[in-house]
């Protein structure tokens, strides 16, 4: 194994661990606490153009 | 003409091709410069570093039909190794140069018209070789791919030139996709062209090789 | 002049006989591995090493017969070019030059240098009227040498290395910063070689073992290097993440509720379940699907409250569907479907609570006017149907795991391809 495939593969199982950490304690960057947008909650409509 | 005799250590000097001017004693390594029946010794040349070259002084090739005999060799260095130049006088007065270098031997015979092509007369002039500078010398096309500065690491036998040490040249070796070899090289008498091709030695058709020890000559070059 | 030339290894002092005397450049020690010039009359070091390079299958110093000529193994060298690696016997006879038996997936190749060079149209070569396709490109590094060489050479040297094919003969280009060298190399039986010279078998580079990566790594482009091999580490990697987080996000229990709102009303709340979060922390997911309204959103605000604590978690959420004409014809935007999710309540038992308010797009329909889809009604309405659930698959999280994962092969991809 190249020394380039061996870090490859330590940072794939860094990723994993972390993800498995971070589904334990329910947290995610991801979630919807925050009102998404600026149009927070008056002005809505399609932002189709 | 007659066999001459060494100016330094009296040993017998054989004349293998009179019309070269240059000759090194085989028992003193002492050059000697050969004109009109004198014989004047003009410094020493340095022993031929050991190697296996299946060529030897007297050893044959035929091209077209016309055998030319080996009557000298100089030993070039570069920075990335050394490579040995035979120099061959065929019957009808033609000379060869048999350039030998990774088990590989380039047949050249001298090609003057090409010194006239700019490129070639730029470099003989003294101004450095653009690689990949292409020429047409007879009728092939050819483009530089190898330069090399090389410096007479010794020799032996019959030559052209002074192989004292710190003799250089400037090498310049053209080929193309058919194998065709071009050979371009500036001294300080001036500078040469010689035109040919690659082969492997059993396309030579050598006769005469010298016998290596340890190895037994493949019946189809014996 | 015709003695063999003997030289002595500046670094471990061992004597070495120089078998190509004339032609050899480089010398790798057989005793130490130590890399000697050799070029000059004087033996100068190039690198020193403390072990010679060992297990190839044919050791330097070997003789043997093949097509009628008598070869000695002067110099071996083991190769690599992404995950394929392989061993290359440098073969030498005065008379007859040199000549190359490459060791690779257990079998033997033999091959001659060209004096000729093929001629280059592209994707493929013609070489004395036959025509030779190109099956590989990549960067060859030489791994390990030992023996003699008419070349300056060294560990960890790379060349571009291109295998261009006809059959089974194949014609090989390496490209160096100063030259270019073709070489012709036909299959040999692994009776002829074994014939010929000693092969330890054990030595010998292994065929690769067939695998699921197998299909993978040979895929147009990734045969060069241990890019497929990475590709295919990621690919299980994010698989991984995939099985982590749907284990570890349980358990799942779920409430449902439902809530009807007016559109252009006031908000109102509405109380939609009963969840218990039983882990120390977990994530709550709240899916909404509504009736099928258009050119409506609905607000929702969330809130979890902890019946012990009255203390409150808010996550916001939102529907909304539109439809229109444009030049371009019609379109429409949005879903009548909509996923909250809620990272890092604490354990406990929350009621779920919404407030919603309905709009209209562009405007809120005028109040007393009659909606001829819904003539008898007080005013229209969007009915919401909630699922309130602990757990969660944070689909954010997933994709930035990948975007993380393949970012590696894909730049290095990108790098090699980039003019």
């Amino acid at each position: 194994m190249t020394k380039r495939m061996t870090l490859f593969t330590a940072w794939c199982a860094l990723l994993v661990l972390m993800s498995a950490i971070s589904t334990w304690y329910g947290w995610t960057p991801f979630s919807d606490e925050e009102r998404s947008g600026s149009t927070s909650g008056y002005y809505r409509g399609p932002t189709h153009k | 003409m007659d066999n001459l005799t060494c100016p330094s250590c009296g040993a017998a000097l054989p004349v293998r091709d009179p019309a070269l001017p240059y000759s090194t004693c085989a028992y003193c390594q002492t050059l000697v410069r050969r004109a009109e029946g004198n014989v004047e010794a003009v410094g020493t040349v340095a022993v031929l570093p050991a190697d296996v070259s299946p060529i030897q002084i007297g050893t044959t090739v035929s091209r077209d039909g016309i055998a030319a005999t080996v009557v000298g060799r100089v030993r070039w260095g570069w920075s990335d190794g050394s490579w040995n130049e035979w120099f061959l006088r065929a019957a009808d007065g033609r000379a060869f140069w048999l350039g030998e270098a990774m088990g590989m031997y380039m047949l050249t015979s001298e090609y003057p018209a090409v010194l006239d092509v700019p490129g070639i007369r730029n470099f003989a002039e003294g101004n450095p070789m653009a690689v990949d500078c292409t020429v047409k010398a007879g009728g092939k096309w050819l483009t530089a791919s190898d330069i090399k500065e090389a410096s007479c690491l010794g020799s032996e036998g019959d030559l052209p030139f002074p192989t004292l040490p710190g003799w250089t040249m400037t090498n310049v070796d053209f080929r193309n996709a058919a194998g065709d070899a071009l050979s371009v090289q500036r001294d300080a008498d001036g500078t040469t062209a010689w035109l040919g091709v690659w082969s492997d030695l059993g396309g030579l058709k050598p006769g005469n090789l010298r016998q290596i020890e340890g190895w037994t000559m493949p019946r189809a070059l014996a | 002049m015709t003695e063999p030339r003997a030289v002595t290894c500046p670094s471990c002092g061992g004597s070495i006989e120089i078998r190509a005397a004339g032609y050899t450049v480089t010398l790798a020690c057989r005793y130490c591995g130590s890399l000697l010039d050799v070029a000059n009359e004087d033996v100068r070091l190039i690198t020193a090493y403390r072990r010679a390079a060992k297990n190839f299958a044919i050791m330097p110093g070997a003789r043997g017969t093949l097509f009628d000529v008598e070869w000695e193994v002067i110099g071996a060298l083991r190769r690599r070019s992404g995950s394929a690696v392989w061993q290359e016997f440098l073969l030498f006879n005065p008379y007859s030059g040199y000549r190359w038996l490459v060791a690779a997936d257990g079998e033997w190749q033999f091959g001659t240098m060209l004096l000729d060079r093929p001629e280059d149209d592209g994707m493929a070569v013609s070489w004395r009227g036959r025509s030779f396709t190109l099956e590989d490109d990549a960067e060859i590094e030489t791994t390990a040498v030992v023996g003699e060489f008419y070349w300056r050479t060294a560990r960890g040297d790379t060349v571009q290395g291109a295998t261009f094919a006809n059959g089974r003969e194949q014609l090989s280009r390496e490209t160096s910063a100063d030259e270019v060298t073709w070489t012709q190399l036909i299959p040999i039986t692994t009776e002829w070689v074994e014939e010929a010279f000693t092969v330890e078998e054990r030595h010998m580079p292994r065929a690769p073992r067939p695998d699921l990566a197998e299909g993978f790594r040979k895929a147009p482009g990734m045969e060069e290097s241990d890019l497929g091999f990475m590709f295919f580490s990621a690919m299980i990697a994010l698989f991984l993440i995939f099985v982590v987080q749907m284990l570890l996000s349980g358990p799942r229990v779920c409430a449902d509720g439902r809530a009807t709102v007016e559109v252009g009303a006031a908000t109102s709340a509405h109380r939609i379940g009963t969840i218990e979060v039983r882990r120390p922390w977990q994530m709550v997911t709240i899916t909404v699907d509504s009736d099928s309204f258009n050119n409506r959103w609905v607000d929702l605000d969330y809130s979890l409250v902890n019946r012990k604590t009255q203390q409150s978690i808010d996550a916001y959420g939102i529907v909304e569907f539109y439809t229109g004409t444009d030049s371009d014809g019609p379109w429409s935007e949005g879903s009548h479907h909509a996923e909250t999710l809620i990272s890092q309540v604490p354990r406990g038992t929350y009621d779920v609570f919404v407030d919603a308010g309905s709009h209209g797009w562009p405007s809120d329909p005028v109040p007393g006017s009659i909606d001829p889809a819904n003539p008898w009604g007080s005013g229209e309405t969007v009915a919401l149907w909630f699922r309130s659930c602990t757990g969660g698959f944070s689909w954010g999280m997933f994709w930035l795991m990948a975007v993380l994962l393949f970012s590696v092969p894909g730049v290095i991809l990108w790098w090699r391809n980039r003019d």
